[in-house]
């Protein structure tokens, strides 16, 4: 076995070791520990089978079984970076979202004697203000919990 | 589930019962589970979470003086179970029902549910759809899916459950404190997940079988292309949970 099939097989054990601790404590979600066995996996297989590599390799034409490895290795980090900017952008708009939901939720508890989450007793009897504007987006008179979110909700896209 | 109960008598007496109902888009099937789900539950005692729906699912359920609490962003079916466990645990509730709003479940099989809980044989009952009760049927690469997750979540020396994808579930007191703070958000995480996580912790799990109705409205949450890959990152994390609950450090989130 020469060093590159076994650096092959010391880094694919690394990464399934690390996918597995960050993954045991919610580091990381169970979608990304995926990916990364996945990835570990692949490397443990061609560091145990480099026939398998090299076939693959030539079969794309590559001279180099080396090069196949870096265009693989370049394409799907370029593709994490990608998948992870698209999560981040997300997670920014929820993030602003739920800001605009807790500040008007803020607004509403200050201003109003009635608590934002009824006894249960009197469901359906609480009129929120500014919880049902009239003629608007479809609004829930008397729900009890977070009436003054859907004035927010009902609009957006989600 | 041939004679229906006496609606109101089946509960009457016992301990108090509270209902958790996550609904996203499901305003065409509301008014039918609300509809025969009131003759069980009074409506002060039924939440219905809607989480981040972008039709009237909210003002539909408000119609029916239930609960309703808005999630301001779409956090899944475990999220909105865990909104709605929080707001229940604030009353006196001793039992939890949890169903889905699609209609697929029965309001009448809600007592033969709890029978487990109220006779202290169990801490959460599933209501399982492939017992031989009713037509409930799926296609062949569902019911695989199915089998493997059913083989992930056995143990050994536990009877198996026959279906552990289903969102009908009840539970006592203890289990939903617990699933209040603990269920996991993903797909699937309510059911599979949540499974293993009461088991962890010791507590007892068991089924019943239970009438499925085909859904009444609406379109199923969930393509088949995305279910594999859910499928895939659900045996990961069980595979998290059982290495977790191995070594005592299941609760901790």
């Amino acid at each position: 076995m020469n060093d590159t099939l076994r650096g092959l097989l010391i880094a694919g054990i690394l990464i399934l070791v690390i996918a597995f601790i960050l993954g045991f404590r919610r580091t990381i979600n169970e979608k990304y520990a995926l990916v990364w066995f996945v990835v570990g996996g692949g490397l443990i297989l061609f560091g145990l089978v480099p026939e398998f590599l090299a076939r693959i390799s030539g079969g794309l034409g590559f001279n180099l079984t080396s090069n196949f490895l870096l265009v693989v290795t370049s394409a799907f980090l370029a593709l994490m970076v990608l998948q992870l900017a698209a999560t981040v952008g997300r997670l920014e708009q929820q993030v602003r979202h739920l800001g605009e939901a807790l500040a008007l939720l803020a607004y509403e508890q200050r201003n109003s004697p009635a608590p934002i989450v009824s006894e249960p007793g009197d469901a359906g009897g609480n009129p929120e203000p500014g919880g049902a504007p009239a003629g608007g987006a479809p609004a829930v008179a008397g729900a009890d919990a977070g009436a003054g979110l859907t004035s927010l909700t009902t609009p957006e896209r989600r | 589930m041939t004679a229906l109960p006496q609606p109101d008598a089946a509960l009457q007496g016992t301990a108090v019962v509270g209902v958790v109902m996550p609904a996203h888009n499901e305003e065409a099937t509301l008014p039918g589970v609300l509809t025969s789900l009131l003759a069980y539950v009074p409506a002060d005692r039924i939440v219905v979470v809607n989480d981040g729906s972008s039709d009237a699912t909210g003002a539909v359920a408000a119609a029916y003086g239930v609960r309703v609490a808005t999630c301001p962003i779409n956090l899944g079916v475990g999220g909105a179970i865990r909104v709605g466990l929080r707001l229940l645990l604030r009353d006196n509730v001793e039992l939890v029902v949890q169903m889905d709003a699609d209609g697929q479940h029965d309001p009448a099989d809600i007592p033969a549910l709890l029978s487990p809980v109220i006779r202290e044989e169990a801490d959460l009952v599933i209501g399982a759809r492939f017992s031989g009760v009713g037509d409930y049927r799926v296609g062949p690469l569902r019911r695989v899916a199915m089998s493997i997750l059913a083989l992930a979540v056995r143990l050994r020396r536990t009877e198996p459950l026959t279906d552990v994808t289903s969102g009908f579930k009840a539970m006592n007191r203890s289990t939903a404190e617990l699933l209040a703070g603990l269920l996991p958000f993903d797909y699937l995480g309510d059911t599979v997940e949540a499974i293993l996580i009461v088991r962890g912790t010791g507590r007892r799990v068991t089924q019943v079988p239970v009438q499925m109705k085909y859904r009444q409205g609406g379109s199923p949450s969930h393509p088949t292309l995305r279910s594999i890959r859910s499928v895939a990152r659900v045996l990961v994390a069980v595979v998290f949970i059982r290495a977790r609950s191995a070594v005592g450090r299941l609760g901790q989130r």
